[in-house]
């Protein structure tokens, strides 16, 4: 089992010169990014997969930290982007998937919720995601996402639009 | 909207009070090595397999009747005068 570990992460990398900054905040940013991971995929089990590739990612990239003003938002940014990766896969891996044990995500009201994102286009995921499960302002999603403030707020309009009339179809 | 506000603040609690697990089960590391033992036992299979095919020290590539026919034509070839 591979375990998500400082020591773990220097075997699996084969870097030896550690950050600084993530080697004291290793458990903080692990934390960040585990439940940015569960915000952005509503999936425990794909969380799990998603905060191990990030974390392996952030430390192959850990000497961008000193030029950044935020390592939050960047740490944000990795995590946004790969999460897009394990909307799009995840029906293609699911029987193989099936062998593999892992606590997959039995909540009916996150699976509910997952179902009702996912037929969203990724745009208006993404914005849905960030805004009201993660909790980030219209400003920090809109530097998460590279677009203006004004287009989080218009996005975000549109997909609550579609999500009601969705969830009026349903209901 | 409000059936939607209510599911992505239940959704925002739930992650708030998710424990961050200290050892993450790796699905990707765990497949990717399932696919490399599936690879393995293929190429073995082919390998075992090339190397249990007994070919024959003198191969023909002559049919039986291409066989027949070109004797034929050898003995009328040799009676000719």
């Amino acid at each position: 089992m591979a375990v998500l570990t400082w020591d773990s992460l220097q075997a699996l990398t084969g870097r030896q010169e550690l950050n600084r900054t993530l080697e004291h905040d290793f458990d903080s940013i692990r934390e960040f990014i585990f439940k940015l991971s569960y915000s952005l995929t509503l999936d425990y089990a794909l969380a799990e997969d998603l905060a191990q590739d990030c974390l392996i990612k952030v430390w192959q990239h850990q000497h961008r930290m000193k030029e950044l003003k935020s390592t939050e938002a960047w740490i944000a940014k990795v995590v946004t982007n790969k999460a897009r990766n394990y909307w799009r896969r995840k029906p293609r891996w699911l029987p193989l998937l099936s062998s593999v044990p892992a606590p997959e995500e039995q909540d009916p009201i996150m699976i509910e919720l997952r179902t009702l994102i996912g037929g969203l286009k990724q745009d208006f995921r993404d914005v849905v995601l960030l805004v009201a499960v993660s909790g980030f302002t219209y400003v920090e999603a809109a530097k998460i996402l590279d677009i203006p403030e004004g287009t989080v707020a218009s996005r975000f309009n549109a997909a609550k639009k579609q999500l009601q009339s969705q969830m009026g179809d349903v209901r | 909207m409000k059936d939607f506000e209510r599911l992505a603040q239940y959704a925002k609690d739930k992650v708030a009070s998710t424990e961050t697990p200290l050892s993450l089960y790796n699905r990707a590391i765990v497949r990717k090595n399932l696919i490399d033992s599936a690879i393995t036992v293929l190429v073995s299979s082919i390998i075992l397999a090339l190397a249990t095919i007994q070919l024959p020290s003198q191969t023909t590539i002559q049919s039986p009747a291409m066989k027949q026919a070109i004797q034929q034509d050898l003995v009328a070839t040799v009676a000719r005068p």
